[in-house]
């Protein structure tokens, strides 16, 4: 049954060769949204089955990538065979992933549909939805970290063409090549912990026991490496200390930190606005923005064995969390506000994974992808019908595209925490684990980072839900502003493709929160927390009300400012945004930054080539010059004169003749007399 | 007095000599050439000599028939020298050896 | 002796072979000429060449088609020869298709006719032949001095696998020679304005070069205790020397092949040549020259000097990085996109570099790895490049742009290209890094860390170039330019799709790669 998993994998990439059957480019789209569906449906009884068997073990099936077997001691500490394998997992995290994977991109397909219709490089851009599916879902199912690299690499790389998918604009290819390269920072911090990981244990898995069913152990397995780096902290691994660890655990911080957007790279993010709007949905809520938080997830047995690294990520998701919220209240950009305040909700699991919460965290991470994929996706609707995505120019959609501005309240809301909509479920749990603030095994953070954290998260909730607010009520509420050559008459409703994925997600965002009502949110703990020990968060009455009162009451203050326009709220309002001008801080952050790209990029760039010209070149040269003077001596012996080459040649002959003779008779010492 | 094989490599050294000389001396390529013809026979000269003097039991004509063999070889080269020089000529218009320095490069 | 002497005692050894050392025979199951075949294939094709004519269209075709059967040949071979050892189950370090014939036994120094070949070369073999063949086919369109330019490709051809086959410093030595010239030559006949210069710096490097390896040469034949002293790779190279020779030869050795990798500050000659040369020769260079630096180091440098190549470690793991920094950083501030082609080509030489110096296994089998991906990847984007610059008349990034309005096909091979240069899993270079940085960090820390930060500028200037040549809004200036031609993805295609079966399927060459690198490793660690 568990093979199913094999098929929830392979279906999409399956869709993606088949897709470029058929002649016309829509065609080829429908392939991918049906090869998606399967995927979702097989995906779906998948879960169905783990949660009757919730207990179970995770399954796993491998195959062997490449198999190399030194067949001796190599010396310098490696020790042992190194076959990365490819394969499945399923566990509780898994199974609840790769429905949400796959729903989302489903339900982005079809909003690719509409929105982009008549695209030129739509079969391109489906594959590419399809294939960063696939790579997305062999991710949240990776049975070790050789697999987790290949897909995380796999995923950025499908974000980094579909986010430069309108080549032929400069803005999209500069927003694509920073999310790139910024997670490709990710990619070497990731890529050097898996190496350390290998050389460190896998001379110690070699040791162990295979595990049943399988003929080899696999030293990056998540099974295995769970127990090896328990083993490591009590001392029992050799050649593994506390600084093994705590390096493994920075390097994987840092991988996850950077691909979800977190400080200080958060703004790559923000980047997606540059995307076609379903790719940006994507990116943002079910591929390379979380990842960073299932890789947290993943590899907690390790950031279990090392606190101080856990409370690091915390404070900094917290950080995250308060500056997201911040900008996204200063941006004038629809996609660029969803775009802050996802990273600012990924902030937040993390804060979540930091304090121990760990099914809080990815509750969260959960229950907020439903509704940042609406909310890019319905901003993309209304940006369509308008022309623009500034939100000063917008207004007026409430009554003009009432599906759309109403499936937008919903995920504002939902997204904001308002009560009993899924935010205010997770946001919940997340504030119990920091007000808990105890990590299963019993360690603690000190009481000064958790009255931070307590701080920084109910800002960041509060702020959140203000910047929400704002960006619905002034994009939908009100009239739009004058522009020239623009008829607020002809907004129009989206069409039917592009508006039922929208209520779809409104439905999913408002539901599924009761997940993790407390008390039942055990169970979702429990299906994260696959095996003996389910995770225990109790229910908190202060977190509840902590959580009702800052999102409810963000969301109320943002109504009372941008909806009602009460005069003494918006006066509050805008002189606060006057202490802290946005336009004044991007004045002195913008030369910054030319400088740091110039002293950082452009002039160590020149260097070697700089070296070559001054230094190796001329030496070079200098050489080459030096052999051709020497040569000038010799060269006049060369005068191109048969008599001199003649007389010459005679005169060798003869020296010649006289040594053979001389010799032959004896009289040239050494020579002759031997034989 | 008889004549020996000392009195022939005399000759043979003196007509060698006299076609070394001229190779060196001549400033035409054509009187080049025939010095050449010259040290060539002075070759030949003692070949025979060797052949006429030499023990001759075993193979008695061995030295007249690579002599001839020479004049042969001698003969073929003069011809293709010739058409060289002629060749030179056409494109330098002159024979003069000193003239001719194209191998200095 | 007479020459009836030696053609009998050629038969009599030529069938049984050697059986020193850790090497073994597979004569009887095949005839041992095999590597002798796929070596003077191309000579005797080079000969055919130069009795035929090509004064009309009509012969200058038959010219191309005779080379290109020439090239053809060994591929075939190469390619028999590497299934045939997938297929074999192996103990280590075997040597197959060894040929030995006596030769110089008069000299004082005995050299034989001794070719063989094992799991470093074999790949590389593969890898030199297919490069010929595509070079051949990318050399279609050229017409003056065809027969010139063709002999020398094959001549060059034969050097080069030569170089891979042979077992004998001697024959090495021949054939590293052989190369040489026609390089030099290649690079002269065709290319850029400066090729004149670039050439001559190439031929005084490659001179240098091979001067170095003829002093290794003569070290090991003089202090290997064999009587009579010979060049035979298998008593050379298993030899203990005492610390002082040893430190001179892998000096000698080192820098020799390392002007070929090459490496920093001796990367001058492949920056002028790969870019100054026509696109053909430059594949070439890259592809097969400097493989050869790469199989040099690890085939001599390694294996005859073990010790003092653990005690000068350090020095080659600086120079690894400086290589690996140097070439990447240099790219991403070069305009000329050729010249961007050959930095990287540098740089990605000096990870080459680290592994070699780290001398661990796993890392050895990602060099070899390493050197036929990046073979393959580097060759796509160099053609790549000049069919760019055929159709755009400039080699300047900063005049290109938005192309891929116009040659899509193009675009889309150089993103494969690329993404293969960074290493993305399931393309050639991944499983190679991944294997240099899993056994060189152990062994070099620091160094390992530092080299995989550089892959990030190497990201950088790969996805640069890319956005400024291929993207952006389109130009006016390249409107009527065209997308490729069926004969360009007749050479494109190949390669595109090697870079993607090494990427699925490196798993089926690494057996036969690692049963080449126990040789080396053992004399490490001394078994």
């Amino acid at each position: 049954m568990y093979n199913l998993a094999w098929a929830v994998v392979l279906v999409p990439l399956g869709a993606c060769v088949l897709s470029y059957l058929p002649e016309v480019p829509r065609r080829a789209a429908l392939f991918c949204i049906a090869g998606t569906g399967v995927s979702l449906l097989l995906s779906l009884v998948l879960l169905a089955y783990r949660l009757q068997h919730n207990n179970a073990a995770p399954y796993q099936s491998v195959i062997t990538f490449i198999t190399f077997a030194p067949n001796q001691d190599l010396g310098g500490g490696v020790v042992g065979d190194f076959h990365p394998q490819l394969g499945i997992r399923v566990d509780g995290l898994s199974a609840v992933m790769m429905p949400v994977v796959a729903l989302i991109s489903m339900l982005v397909q079809i909003h690719s549909m509409g929105s982009m219709r008549g695209d030129a490089g739509l079969r391109r851009y489906s594959v590419l939805l399809t294939l960063g599916t696939f790579a997305m879902l062999a991710f949240v199912s990776s049975p070790n970290y050789f697999h987790l690299y290949v897909m995380w690499e796999l995923v950025a790389v499908c974000s980094w063409l579909l986010m430069g998918h309108w080549w032929h604009r400069p803005e999209s290819l500069r927003a694509a090549r920073r999310a790139f390269l910024v997670t490709r920072v990710g990619d070497v911090a990731l890529l050097l912990a898996l190496v350390l990981t290998y050389v460190k244990f896998s001379a110690n898995v070699a040791l162990l026991p295979n595990t049943p069913g399988q003929d080899l152990n696999d030293p990056l397995s998540f099974t295995l490496l769970g127990q090896e780096w328990h083993r490591g902290h009590l001392g029992a691994v050799a050649g593994v200390g506390p600084r093994t660890l705590v390096v493994t655990a920075l390097l994987l911080l840092v991988a996850a930190a950077v691909t979800s957007a977190q400080l200080p790279v958060q703004s790559w993010l923000a980047g997606t606005a540059e995307a076609p709007p379903p790719a940006a949905a994507l990116i943002q809520s079910a591929t390379v923005a979380i990842m960073g938080v299932l890789l947290v997830a993943r590899a907690y047995p390790l950031f279990l064995e090392v606190p101080p690294v856990l409370a690091a990520l915390a404070v900094l998701g917290a950080l995250t969390a308060v500056a997201g919220a911040v900008v996204a209240l200063t941006h004038t950009d629809m996609q660029r506000i969803i775009a802050s305040a996802t990273s600012s909700h990924l902030g937040l699991a993390f804060v979540g994974l930091g304090v121990g919460a760990l099914s809080a965290g990815v509750f969260h991470l959960f229950t907020q992808a439903w509704a940042v994929a609406l909310l890019v996706l319905a901003a993309a609707n209304v940006a369509r019908a308008y022309g623009t995505r500034d939100i000063r120019q917008l207004g007026g959609a409430w009554e003009r595209m009432p599906w759309t501005s109403r499936a937008m309240l919903a995920g504002c809301a939902a997204s904001a925490g308002v009560v009993l909509l899924s935010g205010f479920w997770s946001l919940d749990g997340v504030v119990g684990g920091v007000l808990r603030n105890r990590l299963p095994n019993g360690a603690s953070a000190p009481g000064l980072v958790q009255g931070l954290l307590l701080v920084a998260v109910l800002a960041a909730m509060g702020l959140g839900a203000l910047a929400l607010t704002r960006l619905f009520a002034v994009a939908a509420l009100g009239a739009p502003a004058r522009r020239r050559g623009f008829q607020p008459e002809k907004v129009r409703e989206a069409p039917n493709g592009m508006r039922i994925p929208l209520l779809a997600l409104a439905g999913l965002s408002a539901v599924v929160g009761f997940a993790g009502i407390p008390g039942i949110r055990a169970t979702f703990g429990n299906v994260i927390f696959a095996g003996a020990t389910p995770q225990h968060e109790p229910f908190s009455l202060t977190a509840l009300l902590l959580t009702a009162l800052l999102g409810t009451g963000g969301a109320a203050a943002g109504w009372l400012i941008w909806a009602r326009r009460n005069p003494a709220a918006a006066r509050l309002a805008s002189r606060v945004a006057a202490a802290v001008p946005p336009g004044a801080a991007a004045a002195v952050l913008e030369p910054l930054r030319t400088r740091a790209t110039e002293l950082l990029i452009t002039r160590p760039a020149a260097l070697p080539t700089l070296l070559e010209r001054r230094v190796l070149d001329p030496v070079t040269d200098a050489v080459a010059d030096g052999l051709e003077v020497a040569a000038t001596g010799p060269r006049r012996l060369r005068t191109g004169r048969l008599s001199s080459y003649l007389l010459t040649a005679v005169a060798a002959t003869a020296l010649l003749a006289l040594g053979v003779t001389l010799a032959a008779t004896g009289h040239l010492p050494g020579v002759g007399t031997s034989r | 007095m008889s004549i020996g094989v000392t009195h022939v490599l005399v000759v043979s050294a003196l007509v060698f000599g006299a076609g070394v000389y001229g190779v060196l001396a001549r400033r035409s390529l054509f009187g080049v050439l025939l010095a050449l013809q010259l040290m060539l026979a002075g070759a030949e000269v003692a070949l025979v000599g060797f052949s006429r003097f030499g023990d001759a039991s075993s193979q008695p004509l061995d030295g007249m028939a690579l002599a001839l063999l020479a004049i042969l070889a001698g003969a073929a080269e003069a011809v293709v020298a010739v058409a060289l020089v002629l060749l030179a000529y056409r494109r330098h218009r002159t024979v003069h050896v000193d003239e001719l320095d194209e191998l200095a490069g | 002796m007479s020459a009836l002497h030696l053609l009998a005692a050629a038969g009599a050894t030529g069938a049984t072979g050697t059986g020193t050392g850790t090497t073994t025979t597979t004569a009887g199951e095949f005839p041992t000429v095999l590597l002798s075949a796929l070596i003077w294939t191309t000579a005797a094709t080079m000969l055919l060449l130069l009795v035929l004519p090509e004064r009309t269209d009509e012969q200058r075709g038959r010219l191309r088609l005779v080379a290109l059967a020439g090239a053809a040949i060994p591929l075939l071979l190469a390619t028999f020869g590497l299934n045939y050892q997938i297929g074999q189950d192996f103990i280590g370090g075997t040597t197959s298709f060894e040929e030995q014939r006596p030769w110089l036994t008069a000299l004082p120094v005995q050299s034989n006719y001794h070719l063989g070949v094992d799991g470093i070369s074999l790949p590389l073999l593969l890898l030199s032949t297919l490069l010929f063949v595509i070079a051949m086919i990318a050399s279609w369109r050229v017409v003056s001095h065809l027969r010139l330019y063709l002999v020398l490709m094959l001549l060059m051809e034969t050097g080069v696998n030569g170089v891979l086959c042979s077992l004998d410093y001697f024959v090495l030595l021949l054939f590293w020679g052989m190369q040489v010239l026609p390089a030099f030559l290649l690079v002269a006949m065709g290319g850029g304005a400066r090729r004149m210069r670039a050439a001559w710096r190439q031929l005084g490097f490659a001179t240098v070069g091979m001067a170095l390896l003829a002093a290794t040469a003569l070290l090991l034949a003089a202090k290997v205790n064999a009587s009579p002293p010979s060049f035979d790779f298998v008593r050379d190279n298993t030899v203990s020397l005492s610390r002082g020779i040893g430190s001179l030869g892998f000096w000698l050795s080192f820098l020799g092949f390392a002007l070929t990798l090459p490496v920093v500050p001796f990367h001058t000659w492949a920056r002028d040549a790969l870019a100054e040369a026509a696109t053909p020769v430059a594949v070439l260079l890259r592809g097969t020259v400097m493989t050869l630096g790469g199989y040099g180091l690890m085939r001599v440098t390694l294996t005859a000097f073990p010790d003092a190549s653990h005690r000068f470690g350090l020095v080659m793991v600086v120079v690894a990085v400086i290589t690996a920094l140097w070439g990447a950083v240099a790219a991403l501030g070069e305009d000329d996109l050729r010249r961007l082609l050959a930095y990287g080509a540098v740089g990605q030489m000096g990870m080459v570099l680290l592994a070699i110096a780290s001398a661990s296994a796993i890392a050895l089998n990602g060099a070899v790895l390493m050197l036929v991906a990046d073979g393959l990847a580097g060759a796509l984007l160099l053609l790549l490049a000049g069919v760019v610059q055929d159709r755009t008349r400039t080699r300047s990034i900063a005049r290109m742009g938005g192309l891929a309005w116009q040659m899509p096909k193009l675009a889309a091979l150089w993103v494969l290209g690329g993404l293969a240069v960074i290493g993305l899993p399931f393309l050639a270079c991944f499983v190679a890094e991944l294997m240099i940085f899993t056994g060189s960090f152990p062994v070099h820390r620091a160094a390992t860390v530092i080299v995989m930060a550089g892959t990030l500028i190497t990201t950088g200037y790969v996805l640069w170039t890319m956005q400024r040549v291929f993207f952006g809004p389109s130009r006016e200036a390249f409107a009527r330019v065209r997308d490729a031609t069926t004969l360009e993805l007749a050479y494109l295609l190949p390669l595109a799709i090697a870079v993607v079966v090494l990427g699925l399927l490196p798993g089926r060459v690494l057996p036969v790669i690692n049963n080449g690198v126990q040789s080396v490793v053992a004399r490490f660690t001394g078994g």
